[in-house]
């Protein structure tokens, strides 16, 4: 109901600039004498009219100059651009006013034409600039669109102010704002034409004004039958002689399309990982190297204080040795009397650490030269080989896992380019024949028009419609 | 089979109920109910409120609606006014069907002459008419026109997002705007002379505006540049929102446009009022005058003194005078106006 409701004041809004229309810009139109004088399309605020060839000519040098910009600037944002979204984002931004402004500009009517390339100009700058689209999608690289799509804006207006007047563009204006107040969450507006601001008007203002004003009346109906096919063909060749670009750029944001999912975003993400593993597999291997050689400098220190310790037992037992010899040689004048006890005592203090001594240098020199410690040995070693083999061997699946996939994901891709491609070569063949037939029909048809005005007439008429509907 | 016939007596009675519940009632409820109930005003407030625009819904008057109205009213104005006006008359069309609206922009100064050759029954405006236009009036009629105020507007000086720029005095944009300088005396064309610093001083400033057709043109010129001149710099563009995308696309840049045009690029800039404070272009600043570039949006028509306007084109004022018609107002993004003023042209259109 509110829809309903606010295309009902919208359409009130848009009654007012076709009325607008219809009676300043193109009411040159209503008055044109002649059917061979050229047709005036409006009036600059220099009073000077401007013909309807030369606004032809105009708005489809305005739609390449558009597209052109608009490819160069999407293909700055994509280059060296290491995010797959910001990529994507650019490609759909530039196929699709690519798309809609060929779409347009191969209309045939030259003052439909400006008011489509007006309004899609227009709101296509309000999402990316007004509504500062451009800083959440391209971060730090707004600049560039900015510039493009203002400019693109103000030749467009420009464009427009040859044909309409100050206040019809003040209304243009408001109403292109309006609607974008209306409809803040469309993203996509490269679609939005001038005709979907009305409700069921199957023509363009400016043809209700040709229609009523009886232009063609004295033509004929053969005539009107070429004119509107000649049209259609011309139509087909501008939108023909682009197709190639824009197959091109189609293929381009599938494969950004592509790269863009997120399951391919984590394959992506898986390889990169895996590359730097790879990568990193010398320094691992390093690394246990110089763990092994670690471990190895542990082992012999432990056999180094060993020898230590055999030392210090030695020379413990060269002074016991010494102790005895002073209690041997001791002058028993001089001191207290030997008293066997103590004598006895130190020896046995001595013997039991001496022995223990023993025996602890026996079971060290018993480890080092025993099987024991070669086997512990061994199993360093071993332990130390398995975990680089093992570390060799997973570095090699990786590699060879992730070659596999980015393989099988381009020849995925290769398939359907060349689908593509294919899908358009018959696409274009099929397109040209008709195309070709539809002209030559017309005009051998044409020939008889002079006899038998109202048969081919119709017959030509259906002929186009049959490559329209076609 | 037999379910099927089942489904489709379900079908019927609930068809039916759902009908019987939403036919027109057309028993006791008055001729206000039901226009009432045309006009939604539901939608318009929730409209209202959704575009930051708090309607004063319940100190307005309602409007109340006259048994049958026919004929035809003639709209000629200026586009900014007229795009209101549209709006309105497209509620008002669905009331009145019987009624034929015509509304058509058109370049400022047209309005008041087709006001005076008879060509235009409402004349929205911008901006007062000029003494000269009264005067023209006057001569003719021997009274002169009479001046309605619908909608409040303001001004907004716009500079893009990134600028720090605190508040601006009316000096200091003459002294942007201006290359006469009648107000401040001094030309300011950078961005450092405003007291910015950094990348900024330097940054030469850069104009956007309206045309000298436009009656926020004219404004601007009388209030801020006292009369005197724009800056040859200034670039004109086609209508308020080519203004304020304009000072987006341009870190340097400063502009002005109505208040409706603000966008998320832009940044409003609050001026210095009468009493020295900075105030921003907020509803209630315009509606008390304290942000000095408010505006009254007018309708003018042809009223002798003494003699209350009637016909289609006075009710149709007295419909964008009402609670219904200033809740179309708002939910266009324009400012409603406050009670006292929605009395006062009331009591004009009475007298």
């Amino acid at each position: 109901m509110r829809l309903y409701l606010r295309t009902y004041q919208f359409a009130s809004l848009l009654g007012v600039w076709i009325t607008l229309l219809v009676c300043g810009g193109s009411a040159a139109l209503a008055r044109s004498p002649a059917k061979d004088s050229p047709r005036q399309v409006g009036a600059t605020d220099a009073g000077q009219p401007i013909m309807a060839a030369e606004l032809d000519e105009l708005t489809r040098a305005f739609a390449d100059r558009y597209v052109g910009l608009l490819a160069s600037t999407c293909d700055a944002l994509k280059k060296d651009n290491p995010d797959p979204m910001q990529r994507r984002e650019a490609q759909v931004l530039m196929l699709n006013c690519a798309t809609n402004v060929y779409d347009i500009a191969s209309n045939a009517d030259a003052f439909t034409r400006m008011l489509d390339l007006l309004v899609v100009t227009t709101l296509v700058s309000q999402v990316w600039i007004d509504d500062d689209r451009v800083a959440e999608v391209f971060a730090g690289r707004e600049e560039l669109l900015i510039r493009a799509l203002h400019h693109s804006r103000v030749e467009a207006w420009a464009l427009a102010a040859q044909v309409l007047r100050p206040e019809q563009l003040d209304l243009m204006d408001y109403l292109l704002w309006d609607w974008r107040r209306h409809n803040p969450d469309m993203v996509r507006v490269s679609f939005v034409r001038f005709s979907n601001f009305a409700i069921g008007r199957g023509k363009s203002a400016n043809s209700e004004v040709l229609a009523a004003s009886g232009l063609y009346a004295n033509v004929g109906r053969a005539g009107q039958a070429v004119a509107e096919t000649r049209l259609l063909t011309e139509r087909m060749f501008y939108m023909l002689k682009r197709m190639p670009t824009l197959l091109r750029w189609q293929v381009e944001a599938i494969k950004d399309d592509t790269l863009a999912t997120t399951e391919v975003g984590n394959g992506l993400t898986d390889f990169h990982r895996l590359t730097e593993q790879v990568e990193q597999l010398p320094k691992n291997v390093a690394a246990e190297r110089q763990a092994i050689l670690t471990a190895l400098t542990e082992a012999n220190g432990v056999v180094t204080s060993l020898g230590q310790t055999s030392n210090s037992l030695n020379e413990m037992l060269k002074t016991a040795d010494g102790l005895i010899a002073r209690y041997d040689g001791v002058d028993r004048k001089l001191s207290r009397p030997f008293d066997i006890r103590e004598y006895t005592e130190a020896v046995k203090e001595l013997a039991v650490a001496v022995g223990k001594m023993n025996d602890m240098l026996k079971s060290s020199n018993e480890l080092l030269g025993s099987s024991e410690w070669d086997r512990r040995i061994q199993q360093v070693s071993q332990s130390a080989d398995e975990r680089i083999k093992m570390a060799a061997e997973q570095s090699q699946r990786v590699v060879h896992d992730t070659f596999w996939r980015v393989y099988a994901a381009l020849s995925f891709l290769f398939v359907m380019l060349i689908l593509c491609l294919a899908a358009a070569f018959m696409l274009m063949r099929r397109l040209i024949k008709r195309v070709v037939s539809n002209t030559a029909g017309l005009r051998s048809e044409g020939d008889h028009t002079a006899d038998h005005e109202a048969g081919p007439a119709t017959n030509a008429r259906s002929a186009g419609r049959k490559g329209i509907s076609e | 089979m037999t379910h099927l016939h089942l489904i489709v007596v379900i079908a019927l009675v609930c068809a039916v109920l759902v009908g019987c519940s939403s036919s027109p009632v057309i028993d006791g409820r008055g001729a206000r109910d039901q226009v009432a109930d045309k006009v939604d005003i539901a939608r318009l407030d929730a409209e209202g409120d959704a575009n930051g625009t708090r309607v004063l819904s319940d100190v307005l008057p309602p409007y109340e609606p006259v048994a049958s109205l026919s004929g035809k009213i003639t709209s000629i104005g200026e586009s900014t006014t007229t795009n209101l006006v549209a709006r309105v008359a497209a509620e008002f069309r669905r009331m009145y069907p019987d009624v034929t609206l015509q509304v058509i922009a058109s370049p400022i100064s047209i309005g008041p002459s087709a006001l005076l050759e008879g060509r235009a029954d409402l004349v929205p405006m911008s901006r007062p008419l000029t003494p000269e236009e009264v005067q023209s009036f006057t001569k003719k009629y021997g009274y002169p026109p009479t001046e309605i105020k619908v909608a409040a507007d303001a001004l907004a000086i716009y500079v893009e997002k990134g600028n720090s720029v605190p508040g601006l005095t009316l000096g200091q944009l003459d002294g942007i705007f201006s290359q006469t300088q009648r107000r401040s005396g001094s030309s300011i064309e950078k961005w450092g002379q405003l007291g910015l610093t950094g990348e900024w001083i330097d940054r030469p400033i850069t104009l956007y505006g309206y045309g000298p057709d436009d009656g926020a043109n004219q404004i601007f010129q009388q209030r801020v540049l006292d009369g005197g001149a724009f800056r040859l710099s200034l670039r004109v563009e086609g209508g308020g929102s080519s203004i304020v995308q304009g000072v987006a696309a341009d870190p340097g840049a400063i502009g002005f446009a109505s208040i409706f045009f603000t966008c998320k690029r832009v940044r409003v800039v609050e001026l210095a009022g009468a009493d020295g404070r900075f105030y921003a272009p907020t509803e209630e600043n315009v509606r008390n005058r304290r942000y000095p570039l408010s505006r009254f949006l007018y309708v003018c028509v042809n009223k002798p003194p003494r003699q209350p306007l009637g016909g289609p084109a006075a009710e149709f004022l007295r419909f964008l005078l009402s609670r219904e018609g200033q809740q179309i107002v708002a939910a266009g993004g324009n400012i409603p106006l406050d009670a006292a003023t929605v009395e006062q042209g009331r009591h004009t259109l009475a007298e």
